[in-house]
């Protein structure tokens, strides 16, 4: 097997595209789930407004993703001053392309699309040797592949919506005998009530359950169950959803709620040769069951590695054998005595954590802490770039080998704006430092600082 | 309609709708429920998730012993305390 590269970048491409020279056109078309879970039964679930709107513009992480000779598409143009901000970091950005008109709560993939000149200036691209990559592939990706004749670089959508099945994460788990959770899949009625009376035996010796939707985006789509009448009552709902529609196929997993001391989130990429290539691992921070971010290292022994990385190898040759080859994101967890589940779920697509390895490769050397996360902001208008910079002060991140919070995506600040009244915005970034207590302040003082700002321009 | 489980057993009050409601959000989100009023937005102000949604809907069935039809569940019957009590009561009246 030839060397792969050292930077994630020539390495994606060497193992996806055959040359580290590649050009690709990068899409972070993130949520990609909520494609591949259509027509499919979902539990109850209620998303604000701002949600489509904030989400779409996670587009923006593909800037940080991309190389110099790569290009992004995007909704919406960056903010100048923070484009300004990463080149004086010395960041080589990608060639930006950006659609028209401004849809705010379509995806990145049908904003392109409703753009014919945009779509004629990716055809070119196109005819020049450049390939798409998205986040994960859907339909809506194989058309605007189609529609601009740029060849993706990912298998066909079919394939990733199979892979990207929490249902498939279960069976490649008992096939690869990778430890995960008890629990069943569940692609009928019939099935559901068949793994009830076990279900129930479980519930009665003190654990919970937790059923998740098949194509639920990590955190959404799930219930935590723990009585017997909870059991029920969600089996009377699906059942009667299911009756209603006339069609008693359905795509869920049920299976005991571990308990646990760290979520974890580990990476591997899935050559077209078969070839697995370990990523990195990172230590999940959730709050109220809603990912907020990540901090590396992730502070594991040598033997949790170890697991971890025998885990990515079985899954990456198994996903390589179902057809599939790119980037795989896998979610684990450390239980209270430090064992270790490898699966609870694989997200066979990009991660939040894919469109960090740049900024990590320079600017987190060894020995040093990072943690991504974003900040929530209530804002009353629109702010630049340079306002946000104004209130983080001194803690943003400088130059190289400095400390501080580097921002990662700023169109995620401003896109709930546009409705009546106050909206809320996200600022993401990746915070550095020599150790977790400096990162820990940083991360504080930085958090106060953003709470005094409401968007008046002060 | 939402299914009333207790045969027999008259539509809850809308005062014990409120007082149940209230005290699932100090439950199921820790919110200091004296300080909590009819208007307060569950999303914006008390902290509700997109999957807190579920759970506060089951405890709330639980609590009043009714059965939603989750089909007519919308996120606007989750807006506050009061669009909650509404949707409530309107599910359970005649």
């Amino acid at each position: 097997m030839p060397k792969l590269p050292p930077d994630f970048n020539s390495r994606l491409k060497t193992m996806v595209a055959g040359t580290p020279d590649a050009s690709l056109v990068f899409l972070a078309n993130f949520e990609v789930e909520e494609e591949w879970g259509r027509g499919e039964q979902r539990l109850p679930r209620f998303t604000a407004d701002s949600g489509g709107a904030l989400v779409t513009a996670m587009d923006e992480f593909a800037v940080l993703l991309a190389g110099p000779d790569d290009h992004v598409v995007l909704k919406t143009a960056p903010d100048g001053d923070y484009l300004g901000y990463l080149g004086d970091l010395g960041i080589a950005l990608p060639a930006l392309h950006v659609a028209a008109p401004y849809r705010r709560t379509a995806t990145v993939t049908e904003a392109v699309l409703a753009d014919p000149a945009l779509l004629d200036r990716l055809a070119a691209l196109g005819r020049a040797g450049c390939r798409l990559a998205p986040h994960g592939v859907s339909a809506s990706e194989e058309r605007l592949s189609e529609r601009t004749g740029l060849p993706l670089i990912a298998p066909p959508a079919a394939v990733c919506r199979a892979v990207n099945s929490k249902i498939y994460s279960r069976r490649l788990a008992d096939e690869a005998g990778i430890r995960q959770p008890p629990g069943w899949v569940c692609e009928t009625v019939t099935e559901l009530e068949r793994a009830l009376p076990d279900a129930a035996a479980l519930l009665d010796k003190g654990h919970r359950l937790v059923i998740k939707e098949a194509y639920g985006v990590s955190g959404k789509g799930l219930a935590v169950l723990d009585s017997r009448q909870r059991l029920d009552r969600l089996h009377r709902m699906i059942a009667q959803r299911a009756s209603r529609a006339g069609d008693e196929r359905i795509a869920f997993v049920l299976e005991r709620w571990v308990d646990k001391r760290a979520d974890l989130n580990y990476q591997c990429t899935v050559g077209v040769d078969g070839v697995v290539h370990f990523d990195f691992v990172k230590r999940a921070l959730t709050e109220k069951g809603v990912h907020k971010g990540h901090r590396m290292p992730a502070d594991l022994s040598a033997a949790q590695h170890a697991v971890l990385a025998f885990a990515a190898d079985a899954i990456g040759k198994k996903l390589a054998a179902d057809g599939y080859f790119g980037v795989a994101g896998v979610d684990a967890l450390v239980e209270p005595d430090g064992g270790i589940y490898p699966v609870i779920e694989i997200n066979a697509r990009n991660n939040m954590s894919t469109y960090q390895i740049r900024l990590q490769e320079r600017f987190v050397g060894p020995g040093r802490w990072a943690m991504a996360r974003h900040y929530p902001l209530r804002l009353d208008r629109p702010v630049g770039f340079a306002a946000v910079a104004g209130a983080v002060g001194d803690l943003l991140l400088g130059r190289p080998g400095g400390a501080g919070l580097l921002v990662n995506n700023f169109a995620t600040v401003n896109a709930g704006a546009g409705g009546d009244g106050p909206f809320d915005g996200r600022l993401y970034g990746l915070l550095v430092a020599d150790s977790v207590e400096e990162l820990d302040d940083i991360d504080a003082t930085i958090e106060a600082r953003l709470a005094a700002m409401k968007g008046d321009g002060s | 309609m939402a299914q009333n489980l207790h045969t027999g057993a008259a539509a809850p009050d809308r005062e014990r709708v409120v007082e149940a409601i209230l005290d699932l959000l100090r439950s199921v989100l820790g919110a200091d429920g004296s300080a909590v009023t009819e208007d307060a937005k569950l999303f914006d102000e008390l902290g509700l998730d997109s999957t807190g949604v579920l759970d506060l809907m089951l405890q709330l069935e639980d609590a009043l012993g009714i059965e939603f039809d989750t089909d007519n569940l919308q996120l606007e019957h989750f807006g506050s305390v009061r669009t909650l009590a509404d949707y409530v009561m309107a599910e359970t009246g005649e």
